[in-house]
């Protein structure tokens, strides 16, 4: 069966089976920021956005998507840099295969949530995990990164929260 | 006054930090060609056992199943690694 959906603002098509996963459609769609990690919802790693919603897109079933809006981290490719910096500065990303998955959550939180506490971002990130284990320099750049997008120059222009591909619900 | 120090005590952002936040295809599983073969690696499950003969014949008959490779195919033939080279053998190899 075919269908059809919104990948990163671009209309899409794929062929798929009624058992396909959304992970498996996105990766042949080149977006490789989405990691295949557990495959059992248990990890965050394959975490993208459906209709502005992170949600595990080894475990949405494709044929879910058809009409819909998903988002990955190469559609939000500055303020994946822009995150990401005050990730690499912590060292937060050490292996770097669950950085993605992270991200995806945090850019959500920082849309869904007015100054977490670390209590808050914690439960809200509770599903990306890091066997790395760095999740105390995480948070560090998670806090640092929304103190400066409050307190005035960030690195994003005003506005465009989204960057200019991005976009919930694409 | 203290002099500020470049390195020492300063964060390094490591070469490869922004590739691995923006989700850059770096890992095996985003440049492994999708038709590429896989290979399995199946280990003895007898510790310090001695194999003298190998019945590939079943393996070879599964759907999918391109090649079973094992050390009775090597140029040269001889003995499975680790053994130390035979000058009167081929070239090892892996």
């Amino acid at each position: 069966m075919e269908i059809q959906f919104t990948l990163n603002g671009k209309k899409v098509k794929a062929q798929i089976t009624p058992s396909t996963v959304l992970l498996d459609v996105v990766r042949e769609k080149g977006c490789y920021s989405v990691k295949r990690g557990c495959e059992t919802s248990n990890c965050g790693l394959c975490t993208v956005w459906l209709d502005g919603m992170p949600v595990l897109s080894c475990s949405t079933l494709a044929a879910r998507v058809e009409g819909r809006a998903v988002t990955t981290l190469e559609g939000l490719a500055r303020e994946a840099e822009a995150f990401g910096l005050y990730l690499a500065r912590e060292g937060g990303e050490q292996c770097g295969f669950c950085s993605p998955g992270l991200i995806m959550n945090v850019l959500a939180m920082e849309r869904e949530l007015d100054h977490p506490d670390p209590e808050a971002i914690r439960e809200f990130l509770a599903g990306n995990l890091c066997r790395c284990t760095g999740y105390a320099s995480q948070l560090r750049a998670i806090e640092n990164y929304l103190a400066d997008r409050c307190s005035g120059p960030g690195d994003r222009e005003e506005g465009q929260p989204c960057g200019e591909q991005g976009g919930i619900g694409g | 006054m203290k002099e500020k120090k470049r390195y020492v005590g300063a964060p390094v952002i490591k070469k490869d930090a922004m590739a691995l936040v923006t989700g850059k295809p770096v890992y095996t599983q985003d440049i492994a060609p999708k038709d590429c073969l896989v290979v399995k690696v199946l280990r003895s499950p007898h510790a310090h056992a001695l194999i003298q003969e190998m019945d590939i014949s079943q393996a070879l008959a599964v759907d999918g199943i391109v090649a079973v490779l094992n050390w009775m195919m090597r140029p040269g033939g001889g003995l499975p690694w680790p053994v130390r080279p035979i000058r009167s053998q081929a070239p090892m190899t892996v």
